[in-house]
């Protein structure tokens, strides 16, 4: 559905002098910086895939969705999306997608959501009878049937951002590009969010998701692409990321009676809260989980244990560690 | 005290350094309106040698010498002002231990430096050689103390149109009127004496011809408005004066209107 | 056709709607407006009240011409001159991207969301003073000169969608810069003043070069039965300056596009 090519962009920028007469002569003559923002990155999409891009600020993901979205103009490279050159045939192409951008409202500050869908109505020129099937469904299911006729100035960020979503998906779009859909938002309102995105998903829409937060892709996400300095440095599911990190699990652990630290290969103390509570990271290459508990219960006695795959951080971690 | 206002100062030069070209636009605005100034009284002066007491290369004084002193004084230290308060930022300058005033007012001269590079150099340069109107002042101490006054008076007028946004929250309406009303009782779109005497009068008293008219006379070197005539040092003087009484009654609206900020709690 | 009709309805009652949201603030900018553009018909009434006058026109004249700018203004403001500020923002915010992700041309987009209704306080100034001129000037206009009057006048409207064309293009490249208002503001002002006070050289430049001169001193000068023959190949500019305004809109935005804001 999605093919993208040795996707590249390179932005110019100009530097500044830092003192009073630096300044004065930059007014007259300007140095150029070219930056390389995407440097040739290449993947493809099937229908139906939920996306999540993740990387560091200035990786080069929002670079990547503007031009997948043809907002922005490559440098050089192909994409090629349900048949479209998105910055060539922008007005056909972007009948089919839909678009949230969590820090760039579509709705209109002053006046309800419910007017700005029928604006949408207009320009996308969608039928009255679809219009209303498709709004009514959506404010169901996102359950802002009183809220769309306030002002949106008078909404809270949460049930604003529900409203967006509608706005975004009133024509039904194939696909939808999201960017950090859940900034700023309150536990329930992500959850909310999220749920919501899983539905469509389960629909037959396309999701491709950039977020900053790692519960977005553990909840969501199956297949993970995380850019660094605009490349690819890994592109697989979310349990493959995990595996890279080696056969390891995350222990939390209460002992009966004292226990000194153990110094024993494959074991690597993460937190001590007391001489009794521990949290253990264990490589089950080193040691087997079996051998460990056998320990603990001779030493001190379990009392308490709880075993967790690696929180995803630490897989992130290592992916930002391979700049 | 310095030090602030030199650090402040340098820095809001190197912020508005990055809208260089945006500053450079005066350098064609300027002597486009000045253009148009040109050629209407030329044409109007077509069979008078006066009108109003002023002769045509005066007019033309005139018109040039606004422009450029108005690119010395301009500022928006007000509409700033009333933007921190509408949106509320203003709060973090309640913790500083600068006034805000005094950190607006050098802001105004950081800015106002490189207007003085980027605009009035420049402009002064297309009147010489453009348009060959030579603006050399009748008295160079006068006129430079006259400007800084003026400089003062705008700002203050400015910054007391700002404090306004204390009471009235969402009126940049209101507050355009006032500015255009300072442009026009300041002398910046005709000279003061081209209107009614009564008016003329009117004007003596209110603090607006001190901003630009003044300055405009005290450099062509004489003064005369609603039938009154005074040497240089007397206006100038009077100037001076005016920019006290104004710079207490920002200071009064100041109390009053921090009063009503903390008063609402924000 | 049809749809693009239902957008520019739906543009229009967006904009509405927003602005009622704000009646005070509405009427203030209204009368600011007005304010703003009597500041012209001001200065002139001060020249000629001085015992001064334009040789060759009598202040009601000059007066009319000030009218039909106020007019001009007043009636197609409210549909595209809100562009340049909604394009000013969009850019500086960053937001212009969503029009981008709209089905429709975007020009039109543009244009259509920018619906201003507040312009049109120039438009009720200007009828007042032109009413005012024409009971002064107490000549009798023929039909002929009122429908010479419409022809130049629509002309002036294309004029002026032009200079918005080029000043909201430049935008684009410009970000943020508000001064592009000054710019217009003072090119516009030769159109305000009879054109025989420029020497010729410069009336050739605002006729048949940069078509100033039709945004209000030519569909004036056919009221007052004072047209030249030149007033035809001015028309043929204002043509020229409009597609080449149109292009160079395009061409800033297909430069933003692939510079990335």
């Amino acid at each position: 559905m999605i093919h993208v090519k040795d996707l590249k962009k390179t932005y110019k920028s100009y530097r500044r002098g830092s003192n009073f007469l630096e300044t004065l002569k930059s007014i007259f003559k300007r140095k150029t910086d070219y930056v390389d923002a995407v440097k040739g990155i290449s993947f493809d999409i099937a229908k139906g895939e939920l996306i999540g891009f993740i990387g560091p600020n200035g990786a080069g993901k929002s670079t990547t969705l503007k031009m997948l979205t043809g907002v922005l103009h490559p440098t050089s490279g192909e994409v090629e999306i349900m048949g479209y050159t998105p910055w060539q045939d922008r007005k056909k192409y972007v009948a089919n997608i839909g678009a949230v951008f969590g820090q760039k409202s579509q709705l209109i500050w002053d006046i309800p959501p419910i007017d700005a869908f029928y604006m949408n109505k207009a320009i996308y020129n969608i039928p009255d009878d679809e219009f209303e099937e498709t709004k009514n469904k959506l404010v169901k299911l996102l359950e802002v049937e009183e809220l769309i006729k306030k002002p949106t100035r008078q909404l809270s960020l949460g049930q604003r951002m529900k409203c967006e979503f509608i706005m975004a998906m009133l024509h039904n779009p194939d696909i939808v590009f999201l960017d950090e859909p859940t900034i700023g938002l309150d536990v329930i309102a992500k959850e909310t969010i999220r749920n919501f995105i899983e539905e469509m998903n389960k629909r037959g829409v396309t999701f491709i998701l950039t977020t900053h937060d790692l519960g977005d892709i553990e909840h969501l996400a199956r297949r993970v692409i995380f850019i660094n300095n605009g490349e690819i440095i890994f592109d697989d599911s979310i349990e493959y990321l995990r595996k890279q990190l080696g056969d390891k699990k995350y222990i939390k652990l209460k002992t009966d009676n004292k226990m000194e630290q153990l110094s024993i290969p494959g074991i690597d103390y993460k937190k001590i809260i007391s001489n009794q509570e521990f949290e253990i990271e264990l490589d089950n290459s080193a040691i087997k989980l079996k051998d460990f508990i056998e320990i603990i219960n001779q030493k001190a006695g379990i009392l308490d244990m709880n075993i967790q795959e690696l929180p995803i951080e630490s897989a992130i971690k290592v992916l930002y560690g391979k700049r | 005290m310095l030090r602030t206002i030199k650090g402040v100062a340098f820095a809001t030069y190197k912020e508005w350094a990055a809208y260089r070209s945006h500053m450079l636009v005066s350098l064609f605005v300027g002597p486009l309106y000045f253009l148009v100034q040109y050629y209407i009284w030329s044409s109007v002066y077509t069979g008078q040698d006066l009108i109003n007491g002023f002769s045509l290369i005066q007019m033309l004084t005139y018109y040039g010498i606004t422009t450029l002193i108005n690119y010395c004084i301009m500022d928006f230290a007000g509409w700033n002002l009333q933007m921190l308060i509408r949106t509320g930022r203003f709060i973090t300058f309640m913790l500083r231990p600068v006034s805000h005033r005094l950190f607006a007012f050098s802001q105004k001269i950081g800015h106002r430096m490189l207007g003085f590079c980027l605009e009035l150099l420049p402009v002064y340069l297309v009147f010489t050689i453009a348009f060959d109107i030579h603006l050399i002042p009748a008295n160079i101490l006068w006129s430079i103390l006259s400007i800084f006054l003026g400089f003062m008076m705008m700002f203050l007028v400015n910054y007391c149109i700002g404090i306004t946004g204390f009471w009235l929250t969402r009126t940049d309406g209101i507050r355009s009127i006032i500015l255009l009303f300072r442009n026009v009782f300041a002398g910046v779109f005709i000279p003061l004496t081209f209107f009614p005497e009564l008016l003329q009068k009117i004007l003596f008293f209110l603090p607006f011809q001190y901003i630009s008219y003044v300055p405009v006379r005290v450099f062509i070197g004489d003064y005369q408005l609603g039938g009154m005539e005074f040497t240089i040092a007397q206006i100038v003087g009077i100037q001076a004066i005016y920019v006290i009484m104004m710079l207490l009654l920002s200071e009064l609206m100041w109390r009053k209107g921090i009063k009503k900020f903390t008063g609402v709690g924000a | 056709m049809i749809h693009a009709i239902k957008i520019f309805l739906s543009g229009v009652k967006v904009a509405l709607a927003s602005r009622m949201a704000y009646r005070g603030d509405f009427i203030i900018r209204l009368i600011v407006m007005l304010i703003g553009d009597l500041l012209f018909p001001m200065i002139t009434l001060l020249i000629y009240q001085s015992g001064a006058s334009f040789p060759g026109w009598n202040l009601y004249e000059v007066l009319l011409i000030q009218a039909v700018f106020m007019i001009a203004k007043g009636i197609s403001f409210p549909f595209f001159y809100g562009m340049v500020y909604n394009i000013l923002n969009k850019v500086r915010e960053g937001t212009f991207d969503l029009m981008l992700i709209k089905p429709c041309s975007i020009l039109y987009f543009s244009v259509v969301s920018s619906f201003n209704i507040e312009y049109i306080g120039s438009f009720f100034g200007g009828v007042t003073i032109l009413i005012y001129a024409l009971a002064n000037l107490q000549i009798g206009i023929s039909l002929i000169s009122w429908m010479n009057f419409l022809v130049l006048f629509a002309f002036s409207i294309l004029v002026l969608l032009s200079f918005t064309l080029i000043m909201s293009g430049t935008l684009f490249k410009w970000v943020g810069n508000s001064r592009v208002y000054e710019i217009f503001n003072a090119i516009s002002t030769f159109s305000l003043y009879p054109n025989t006070i420029y020497s010729k050289a410069f009336q050739n430049l605002i006729s048949y070069i940069i078509p100033i001169a039709m945004i209000a001193f030519y569909p004036a000068a056919a009221l007052l039965n004072r047209l030249n023959s030149g007033v035809f190949y001015s028309i043929i500019v204002c043509c020229l300056f409009f597609l080449i305004s149109r292009a160079f809109w395009y061409m800033m935005l297909k430069n933003y596009t692939s510079a990335g804001g």
